[in-house]
């Protein structure tokens, strides 16, 4: 599969009054061709700076991309102009925002919302970019008449719908989803992923999927990377990932998760916090928190290393794997 | 809908009797005597008492209240007690030209206010957007009057551009002597817009659905207009309304200054000589304008934002609904 989107040694940070936040430190990523790269990480981890990122739309000020490419086929994302990033954004690459009650504009109606995306990049005439919006709403399961209805008389589930429709109204090569179930209820959760997963096959899209379920990942990703304190620090298949989690980082997410098959009184959280992004460790971003912790790990930053087929991981517990592969 | 606006035009009702009965109530105790005025010094014992019984001055307040409701309600102002001239009458004759200078004002004010108001909210903190902060606060500060002089100056007696005093005659005079006063009114509303808009801007601009419209990769003078602006755009309709109201009901100061033949003058003149019924009648005229631009502004918000009008619908539905329930 050829990489469509490729992001190499990405580094943002915010300018704030509190000093500077290192939201994305280095970021290396790559999607490929038709497939659902699940982006795992928690709160503060810089998940939304990449989305953002990508889409050209980080908030300039406090937000300032310092270095690194965001590959799109081939041609630097970061180099285009404002005019070209237009081309870009919902033609090519389109992105779900995480909350669906905030991110329709209140006082248009939702069909004009869609059809606003399809007349600016398909030419067509507000009339014709109308129909065609009333058929994108058929797509994510809302009757069509109901196209001159406003935000307000939808429901959660349903105005993620809308948020879907918008974004792959002019069919997109890639879609980015951020946190895109987070704030609907389980049920409808299920719903809506079902639909984008029907919906990326039928319009052969690449997906990267932002979450911190690691459930959500399971179910609907081929590929995982892991990112904290802004960068990756372990990427495989979902398969691999599951069966042989070796980032301590990631050992911690899927063991706080509690298991059917056992009888648990309590969760087993990771210990500790994230660490402030203003003032991120050293060495290895994780170290204040990690149980394998050494004092190599507090000064020097590991790399990324592959230890098995596709499977790359950001610590020092496993140099000794890769120098045996490579033997 | 025409049920709100039909329920908020009787609570017009309330609202006058209100307004009348303060302003009547505080002209009754003032100190002055009316009969001086419309007698002058010099009058006879006799005649101050003849007038005052013709005009029904020994009646109590109540009473004298409640016959001015009753002449009102029949259509009758009264006359000016200085003119002899009906009120109605005066107060008509003088208002389209209020009218015409407040809509010049706040079409000045909405043209140059807005626009400002979303450029300083883009470039927060830009020199534009201190620029624009000074001169607001200044345009705000300044009493309107003075500035109506300093442009009198410059204009009118310096430059000799513009004519300094009244109402021209023909469409190009009467557009020649709207200028001045237009400016002159209307600086401070386009300030108090400007801030407005501002900071109404500067709230939407950071509201998620802002990012939706980005994303979808339309141009950012699109994202502006129809997305951050169409939602800033309540407050906008509120201040604009009031102000407007304001100005209908006749500004005292600046149509002074230019001598203005609006209703704001003949306001001022009928405070000067003490003259009751004109007073009322401008008072009258004051509220009426001002409620009704308020209601305006409700309606607008029903046009402008698609959730205040289905509660406008819903209020409606859920009384019938209530009906249905009492009559089951």
């Amino acid at each position: 599969m050829d990489t469509i989107l490729e992001v190499k040694d990405l580094v943002i940070h915010y300018e704030t009054d509190d000093g500077r936040v290192y939201a994305l430190n280095g970021l290396d990523l790559d999607l490929r061709e038709g497939e659902t790269l699940g982006l795992v990480g928690e709160t503060g981890a810089g998940k939304t700076t990449l989305a953002r990122g990508i889409m050209g739309l980080v908030p300039d000020p406090p937000g300032r991309i310092k270095g690194g490419e965001i590959l799109y086929r081939g041609t630097d994302l970061l180099r285009c102009s404002n005019a070209e990033m237009r081309h870009v954004r919902g033609k090519k690459i389109a992105m779900i925002f995480q909350d669906p009650m905030t991110s329709l504009n209140p006082v248009t109606n939702v069909g004009v919302q869609i059809a606003e995306a399809i007349s600016n990049h398909e030419h067509l005439s507000h009339r014709d970019a109308l129909v065609k919006a009333r058929e994108m709403l058929e797509q994510v399961g809302i009757p069509a008449g109901r196209a001159e209805e406003y935000p307000h008389q939808f429901s959660g589930g349903m105005k993620q719908r809308v948020v879907i429709a918008i974004a792959l109204a002019c069919n997109p090569d890639i879609l980015i989803a951020d946190e895109p179930t987070t704030a609907l209820d389980v049920t409808i959760q299920a719903q809506v992923l079902d639909m984008l997963r029907e919906l990326r096959e039928k319009y052969s899209m690449s997906m990267l999927l932002i979450t911190h379920d690691l459930g959500v990942v399971a179910q609907t990703c081929d590929r995982v990377a892991v990112i904290y304190g802004g960068e990756i620090v372990e990427s495989a298949d979902v398969f691999s990932l599951f069966e042989r989690h070796l980032h301590p980082y990631t050992q911690g997410l899927l063991n706080s998760i509690p298991k059917l098959n056992e009888d648990v009184d309590r969760l087993q959280p990771i210990e500790g916090m994230m660490p402030d992004p203003t003032h991120l460790p050293e060495g290895c971003k994780f170290c204040t928190r990690c149980s394998y912790a050494t004092e190599r790990c507090r000064t020097s930053h590991p790399v990324m290393r592959e230890v098995a087929s596709g499977h790359s991981v950001r610590c020092f517990r496993y140099e000794q794997e890769e120098r045996h592969e490579d033997r | 809908m025409a049920k709100y606006v039909l329920k908020r035009l009787l609570l017009l009702i309330p609202v006058l009797i209100g307004v009348t009965f303060f302003v009547f109530t505080i002209l009754a105790v003032a100190p002055y005597d009316p009969v001086t005025v419309i007698l002058g010094d010099g009058a006879t014992e006799e005649a101050i008492e003849g007038m005052r019984e013709e005009l029904g001055l020994n009646d109590p307040l109540l009473v004298r209240y409640v016959n001015y409701i009753w002449d009102l309600l029949h259509g009758d102002f009264g006359k000016s007690y200085k003119t002899r001239l009906p009120v109605a009458d005066q107060i008509l004759r003088r208002f389209p030209n209020t009218i015409l200078l407040a809509t010049c004002s706040m079409v000045i004010a909405i043209v140059l206010g807005i626009p400002l108001g979303i450029l300083s909210a883009k470039k927060q903190y830009s020199l534009l957007d201190n620029v624009a902060t000074v001169g607001g606060l200044v345009s705000v500060s300044m009493p309107n009057f003075w500035l109506g002089l300093l442009l009198v100056i410059l204009f009118a007696l310096k430059l000799r551009w513009l004519p300094s005093q009244g109402m021209g005659e023909d469409p190009v005079a009467i557009l020649k002597s709207l200028i001045l006063p237009s400016i002159t009114l209307g600086t401070g509303i386009m300030a108090s817009i400007m801030r407005m808009t501002r900071s109404s801007v500067l709230e939407t601009m950071r509201q998620d659905y802002i990012g939706t419209a980005r994303a979808k990769g339309i141009s950012e003078g699109r994202v502006t207009v129809r997305h951050m602006l169409k939602n800033a755009l309540i407050p906008i309709i509120t201040i604009s309304a009031l102000q407007f109201g304001n100005l209908l009901g006749g500004s005292m100061l600046t149509e002074t200054v230019f001598s203005w033949p609006g209703v704001g003058r003949y306001m001022l003149d009928a405070i000067k000589t003490k003259d009751t019924p004109a007073i009322m009648g401008s008072v009258i005229l004051m509220s009426v304008s001002f409620s009704i631009m308020n209601l305006l502004a409700d309606i607008l918000y029903a046009f402008v934002d698609p959730r205040i009008k289905s509660q406008y619908r819903s209020a409606r539905r859920k009384k019938s609904f209530k009906g249905e329930g009492a009559a089951s």
